[in-house]
């Protein structure tokens, strides 16, 4: 708000020296420009905070700066989950399902007609021996499918 | 090592294995590969442990 002290004093400034004009104006005009001199002489003290609101837009505009390569960050760390292989599954459910289910049965049926290695044990424990000495141990091995067992190789390792 | 070639289905067999313990004392493990053509468990892996006294 205007001080009514400066509203005075711009008043007397400016019919002094624009007196020939305010004849030739109508008051309205002169009302408008006293008008806009005390709002002018009045509103002097806030360029400091307009100053500061504009240093506060700058600190805005840096934080936003700021904030900007955090969630570049973030973004960057989204390909990290990017290779979620939901998508390609979803993109067409029912191509990819029609051939998982036609791969699937045929499979399964390998599988089943497939031979089978079924042997008796996993680990054999001897227990404490003597040095030098041989041990010797059957493995009972059985083919569990119904197509022959071909038993390439038995090898140490 | 003495093993079957060809089991037929539902057929078993044995496979005789021999393990030297060695002159070194203490626990050893030894192991055994079996290939064969079961797509489900080509290469069949038989541990043996022994223990030689020293």
């Amino acid at each position: 708000m205007a001080h009514p002290g400066r509203v005075r004093f711009a008043q007397r400034v400016l019919c002094s020296l624009n007196y020939d004009a305010m004849k030739r104006l109508n008051v309205f005009t002169c009302a408008a420009l006293i008008v806009l001199v005390a709002h002018l002489s009045g509103c002097s003290a806030p360029e400091e905070n307009s100053g500061s609101s504009n240093t506060n837009a700058t600190h805005q505009a840096n934080s936003n700066a700021a904030s900007q390569p955090q969630i570049a960050l973030g973004n960057s760390n989204v390909p990290a989950v990017q290779p979620i292989p939901a998508p390609p599954i979803a993109e067409n459910p029912s191509g990819a399902a029609n051939a998982n289910a036609a791969i699937a049965p045929a499979s399964a049926a390998d599988n089943a007609r497939a031979p089978k290695l079924v042997v008796s044990t996993k680990k054999i424990d001897f227990g404490k021996q003597p040095q030098d000495k041989t041990l010797v141990r059957a493995i009972v091995v059985k083919n569990g499918g119904r197509e022959d067992l071909k038993i390439e190789s038995v090898v140490p390792s | 090592m003495d093993f079957p070639k060809v089991l037929r289905p539902g057929q078993a067999g044995s496979i005789k294995v021999k393990v030297e313990t060695g002159k070194s004392p203490g626990p050893h493990t030894k192991s055994v590969t079996i290939k064969s053509n079961d797509p489900a468990d080509p290469s069949h892996l038989v541990h043996f442990s022994f223990d030689v006294k020293g």
